[in-house]
């Protein structure tokens, strides 16, 4: 039987324009568009259906989660015995749910006894039991989130479980070993160390290279050890974030191999030997590790911010033999930004009053207000050293008088205030 | 005699510790949800409290400013009322400049309640 095509109902919202096209074309847009409408339609009603339901959780949620809130800060308290047990047997799924939550905020938050009784509340919930199942049999995201929970309750589970399925990712590594160090054991040194940086470790984010530090200087020696035997497999980036951890270690180090770090001041990455000489800057007081440094290649160096943290480096050592390194170095450094480098750290050893002694012939060094050097030759204000120790100088008197215009204005308060 | 604290964090939930910790410890707390809230209870002239507990950054006012105003005596509270930082930034830099705010105290987040409230104490008692 033939039909019609004028005599098949068209769509509402079909246009004067579909009319006019062709019979197969205009139907076939006219079929794309209640398509899409269907879809839309669809996507508003979803849209708002979850919009009310979030709504709705809500409203059940906020009344809810005061109420825990009141009863959590006085069980916690206003009791000798929290009884949390029985407190969360009598809790609703929902309930059970937004108490978790607000003991996630408290512990990110407390220290001392009272996280330890909130941990008790963790246990009572059942958090670090399922933590440990999550570890051991669940995906990446499920391991993650477990290892944040028994950080937050400062429970270690086995080594051997954080081995064997927290050491795929740097991130993993990280969250693992700071279980260790949220719940302070005995070895979070040497194992924190090994799950970070055993078996071809990778660079971290800024929360691994902080874990890093963290256990490292909690025993400082597990980490020298490993980074002593590793560090040249490294790639260049984990190089640069194991000397950053040196680089602030408080921790004293003892006779720990350190002979890495005087090695790293020749790699062919210049930002690991940048690296090394801020590490060496922290290392200044360590004699035996100084004479492994040989200062007249300083200026050998072709990249000149590797310089410019060499004068750093040398500026925080402080002594005579340094700061002369430095101004020889500098004198004849064809780059002015490490020039300024070298000015400012010689400024910052010798006041502003004692200029560098090698000069280009022709320069003329005086004193002027407020003892500022000052360059009186034209041909010498061009000679690079001559311009950095000027902008050194400059910039260590205007520092000065800020001091100075802050201390006269608190001294004036206190007038003031009687 | 019942002693006063006033407290000031924009954090609900360091706020509610303070308070029932404080409270717990017989202190009258008046919590304050930001800088600003907490220089109007430090400028009430009624207000005479015996320990002030601050969180460095906070909206509309740092604890830092709030304090300097105290110590400059531009509040209407005794300017030598003991005062105690309590912040997340615990870099030295940010401890000596809370010091030198005139802070008798500074305490970084994450904190151990009991500690604080000795420390308190202590400066109560002085």
């Amino acid at each position: 039987m033939s039909v019609d095509p004028s005599s098949v109902p068209l769509p509402p919202f079909s246009s004067p324009v579909l009319l006019s096209l062709p019979g197969p074309l205009s139907r076939g847009l006219a079929l794309a568009a209640v398509v899409l409408g269907s879809l839309l339609l669809a996507v508003v009603i979803v849209t708002v259906g979850y919009s009310l339901r979030a709504a709705r959780s809500r409203r059940r949620r906020t009344p809810a989660r005061e109420t825990l809130r009141s009863e959590l800060l006085d069980r916690l308290y206003g009791r000798d015995d929290p009884a949390w047990d029985e407190w969360v047997a009598g809790l609703s799924a929902l309930e059970r749910d937004e108490l978790e939550s607000l003991l996630d905020v408290y512990l990110r938050e407390l220290e001392g006894g009272d996280a330890d009784l909130l941990a008790e509340l963790g246990t009572a919930l059942g958090i670090d039991e399922r933590a440990r199942r999550e570890i051991a049999d669940g995906g990446y995201w499920d391991r993650l989130h477990a290892l944040v929970w028994l950080a937050l309750l400062r429970d270690a589970p086995d080594r051997d479980l954080l081995e064997t399925r927290c050491t795929d990712t740097s991130r993993e590594r990280a969250a693992a070993a700071r279980v260790l160090y949220a719940a302070g054991t005995d070895d979070c040194a040497t194992a924190g160390v090994d799950l970070l940086l055993r078996d071809d470790p990778r660079s971290f984010s800024v929360f691994g290279v902080d874990t890093l530090y963290r256990v490292a200087e909690r025993d400082p020696t597990p980490f020298f050890e490993r980074v002593a035997a590793d560090f040249d497999e490294w790639e260049p980036s984990l190089q640069r974030q194991a000397l950053l951890v040196v680089r602030h270690l408080t921790t004293v180090v003892g006779g720990a191999d350190r002979s890495w770090i005087v090695g790293a001041l020749s790699s062919p990455d210049p930002s690991v030997r940048s690296a090394a000489w801020r590490a060496l800057g922290a290392y200044g007081w360590d004699r035996g590790l100084r004479d492994g440094v040989d200062l007249s290649a300083i200026g050998e160096d072709p990249v000149p911010s590797v310089r410019a943290n060499a004068y750093r480096a040398l500026g925080a050592w402080g002594d005579g033999e340094a700061t002369a390194a430095i101004e020889s170095a500098a004198t004849t450094d064809p780059d002015a930004r490490a020039q300024v480098a070298a000015a400012e750290t010689l400024v910052a050893n010798r006041g502003t009053d004692d200029p560098p002694s090698r000069r280009v012939p022709g320069s003329e060094w005086v004193a002027g207000p407020e003892g500022v050097a000052s360059v009186t030759d034209e041909s010498a204000e061009t000679e690079p050293f001559g311009a950095a120790w000027a902008w050194a100088t400059e910039h260590a008197r205007f520092d000065r008088l800020a001091r100075d215009i802050s201390a006269e204005r608190e001294r004036l308060h206190e007038e003031v205030r009687g | 005699m019942t002693k006063s604290a006033v407290i000031a964090d924009d954090d609900e939930t360091i706020r509610s510790i303070l308070e029932y910790k404080l409270s717990n410890a017989g202190f009258e707390v008046t919590a304050c949800h930001d800088g600003e809230a907490g220089r109007e209870a430090l400028n009430d002239p009624d207000a005479d409290p015996d320990i002030v507990v601050l969180d460095v950054m906070m909206p509309r006012l740092k604890g830092t400013q709030l304090l300097r105003a105290v110590r400059r005596g531009e509040l209407a509270v005794d300017p030598d009322v003991p005062v105690v930082m309590l912040t997340s930034r615990g870099q030295e830099a940010d401890v000596l400049e809370g010091l030198e705010s005139g802070a008798n105290e500074y305490l970084t987040k994450p904190f151990s309640p009991n500690e604080l409230l000795v420390r308190i104490e202590r400066l109560v008692e002085e």
